[in-house]
């Protein structure tokens, strides 16, 4: 059953692929490789080895328990944001696409199991991250690194069950008809969740101190044991660790049983919330192409909040800066600008939601007058939007507690915009109209990454050389006006 | 006008279509008839611009698919055998969607879709989410979109599936008005005595290939047979065998 769902989806995503659906070898050529799990997910992790080895190498020059364990905690966090978000966004895309239909008609028992196990399959591939820095545990303290790697798969299966009960909750409701309430109610419970798991994002905050400063707050990690990720400082305390492992797995395996039981209901039958009925004549509000496909997308967002969530990821990146600023009751310049940047990094992941918002509907898009360019622009925007206003909002905040902030301003706007553009181009690079989904994999993320980070490094070269901002600021001008003009003659 | 000429699909190694040709003048309804996996859906696909084919000639409207795929779908309106829709979009937000897409003005968009609403009575739905509809009512949003923009030219496939006596009589009678105005249409459906009322001239498509086209008349006199029912069993070699599989069938049952 898996292998066959496997395939399924794989061959969907390679069919909906124009860099490659287009051209029969290809298509032949990538459904082979795709639709084989064993070779798919070894070319994943091959993929992800190298970041694995690199972060194994920092933890290969100490032996110091205190450090190590520290390390341990920030890497914990990878498996675990990994799963949540590839199980809240992909559970939304594979059932848009359909892919569940057919078992409907089935005598199965609790079929999200086959769910959960096509998501662990996608996911699993990420342990090649930070399992190279448990086996460095495991040949200098073997007991450690055994329990090292128990959390790390834990932190894996952590996340996905999160992201299931994001998509129970959240992503199978049926809601009758549109409303501004239920609208609202929908981002509301969006942003409470995202509060929630904020406050375990905040401890990635914890790497850069503990590069600076390993010993004291390695120490501070040690009295809050109980938290995950911070529970992973416990390795070197195997009794403590064992205990603190089990009842993890006990409460969370409960969940995650519950949990399934519970998506697989709502898959078969998804509860429908019906409110009174308020139209009945069509009132025509027409607008642009691009602002249509702009505003089909976030409305799409806002009544699929797994999604949303998804989108929402850069607000994780605010999060320290933002209770850095609370706790000091300061926010300068230099606090601001690194995390501007970031947040125009991560604008990056959002090209997987954006894209994966239109699942099935893709064919229909393809019967109407829309021009590649138009597409790609509408999807850059959907791209830009929440990146854009979580910048500014900083700056409007740093504002508050230094004037000086405001020279931000142009890296809030466009900074976001110049990660999506460059993505977007990256994968709309192909010949010809025709719309399209070109397949997301993590690595293509990952040199997305890189290529926008290459980007953003140029644009920020002038304050590293010489502090200029006002010389970055005109790089950034630069290239945000150069992009658009490859934008705007995409579909020449 | 709709110009075929010797189109070619293949899906790697499998030829789907076989070099078929047919042409359908401006005024006309043609019925595209043939068993399930015939090719008739893809032949459609190829003629509104989502499906490349791998050889042939095909013009719409005087315009070729391949070279401006754009120019085509904003000449034809298009329903496919599935409604494919927006399930997170209300019909009103669906078809303000489809309009903006289509640069259509607010007065004539206004009009239009309140006119196809009423006729086709989803007026009650406008506000509630695709997904939660029946299958006839969003065919019916599926009709409406491709109406929208009043296209030259009109690719229904299977287009009368899910619906109410009510609303298939309304469309019937929305074809004959649109072909009165001298709109092309390519209508296909495994209902033969629909087809043999509406259709102008009809092309039976098996395994690839037209094994016939004409008129009914014209059919009627080349198969010797009665009605379409029993010619397109007897075209499509289908007589013999469905009368073996029912005496098997009952035998089994």
């Amino acid at each position: 059953m898996l292998r066959i769902l496997y395939r399924e989806l794989h061959y969907l995503l390679a069919k909906r692929n124009p860099l490659i659906a287009n051209d029969d070898k290809q298509f032949q050529k990538a459904i082979k490789n795709a639709m084989n799990i064993k070779r798919g997910i070894g070319l994943q992790v091959l993929g992800f080895l190298p970041f694995g080895l690199l972060m194994a190498s920092t933890l290969a020059f100490t032996d110091e328990k205190l450090v190590l364990s520290s390390l341990m905690v920030s890497l914990a966090l990878i498996p675990f944001v990994f799963a949540m978000y590839v199980t809240t966004v992909q559970t939304s895309y594979i059932l848009s696409v359909g892919l569940f239909e057919p078992l409907k008609l089935l005598p199965i028992r609790m079929g999200s199991r086959y769910l959960s196990a096509l998501l662990l399959l996608e996911i699993s591939p990420s342990l090649a991250t930070v399992l190279p820095s448990a086996l460095v545990i495991l040949m200098k303290y073997p007991l450690s690194g055994f329990l090292a790697i128990l959390w790390l798969l834990l932190g894996l299966f952590l996340g996905h069950t999160l992201g299931l009960v994001l998509v129970n909750f959240f992503s199978l409701r049926i809601y009758q008809r549109a409303s501004r309430r239920h609208s609202l109610r929908s981002f509301a419970r969006v942003i409470m969740f995202l509060l929630f798991i904020g406050m375990f994002m905040m401890m990635t905050y914890l790497q850069y101190y503990i590069r600076r400063h390993s010993g004291e707050v390695a120490r501070i990690v040690g009295r809050y044991f109980i938290a995950y990720p911070f529970a992973v400082s416990s390795i070197f305390d195997p009794l403590r660790s064992i205990g603190l492992f089990l009842g993890y797995s006990i409460t969370f395996g409960f969940v995650y049983y519950l949990t399934l039981k519970g998506v697989w209901k709502k898959i078969l039958e998804p509860p429908v919330v019906s409110e009174k009925r308020s139209v009945s004549t069509f009132k025509a509000s027409p607008k642009s192409k691009v602002l249509a496909l702009v505003s089909k997308d976030f409305k799409t967002f806002l009544r699929k909040p797994a999604m949303l969530v998804a989108f929402l990821f850069p607000i994780y990146i605010i999060f320290p800066t933002l209770i850095s600023a609370l706790q000091r009751g300061k926010l300068g310049l230099e606090d601001l600008l690194p995390v501007i940047f970031m947040i125009g990094l991560f604008s990056v992941p959002g090209a997987d939601a954006v894209l994966k918002v239109e699942g099935k509907n893709l064919d229909f898009l393809k019967t109407l007058p829309i021009k590649k360019r138009d597409f790609v622009v509408a999807k850059v925007i959907s791209m830009t939007i929440i990146p854009t206003f979580l910048a500014l909002s900083l700056v409007f905040l740093g504002l508050y507690y230094d004037p000086k902030t405001f020279v931000l301003l142009p890296y809030a706007l466009f900074l976001p915009f110049i990660a999506s553009s460059i993505t977007m181009l990256y994968f709309f690079r192909y010949k010809g109209e025709e719309l399209g989904i070109p397949e997301l994999k993590w690595l293509q993320i990952i040199l997305m990454f890189i290529l926008v980070g290459i980007v953003f490094g140029i644009i920020a070269l002038p304050i590293f050389i010489s502090f200029s901002i006002i010389e970055s600021q005109v790089i950034t001008l630069v290239v945000a006006l150069a992009l658009a003009l490859c934008l705007r003659r995409l579909s020449r | 006008m709709i110009v075929v000429e010797s189109l070619i699909k293949k899906f790697g190694e499998k030829t789907v279509l076989n070099g078929i040709s047919f042409r359908v003048n401006n005024g006309e309804i043609y019925g595209l008839l043939g068993p399930n996996g015939s090719g008739k859906s893809t032949t459609m696909k190829i003629l509104v611009g989502i499906v490349r084919p791998t050889s042939g000639k095909v013009l719409v409207a005087g315009i070729d698919p391949l070279k401006d795929p754009i120019k085509v779908k904003e000449v034809v309106g298009f329903v496919p055998e599935t409604p494919i829709l927006y399930e997170s979009l209300t019909p009103e937000e669906f078809f303000n969607f489809i309009g903006s897409v289509r640069n259509l003005d607010k007065e004539n968009l206004e009009e239009r879709v309140n006119h196809l609403v009423k006729a086709f009575g989803i007026e009650e739905y406008l506000d509630q989410f695709i997904g939660t509809l029946s299958f006839g009512t969003q065919q019916k949003i599926s009709l409406i979109s491709a109406l929208l923009h009043d296209p030259q030219v009109l690719v229904l496939d299977e287009a009368m599936n899910g619906l109410d006596p009510k609303s298939a009589k309304i469309l019937r009678e929305l074809l004959l008005e649109f072909k009165m105005e001298g709109k092309s249409i390519v209508f296909s459906t495994h209902v033969l005595p629909l087809a043999e009322m509406i259709c102008d001239r009809i092309g039976l498509i098996y395994r690839g290939k037209f094994i016939v086209e004409g008129t009914i008349a014209e059919l009627k006199e080349k198969a010797h047979e009665e009605n379409l029912e029993d010619i397109f069993l007897k075209l499509t070699e289908s007589k013999g065998e469905v009368e073996n599989i029912l005496q098997a069938l009952k035998e089994a049952l």
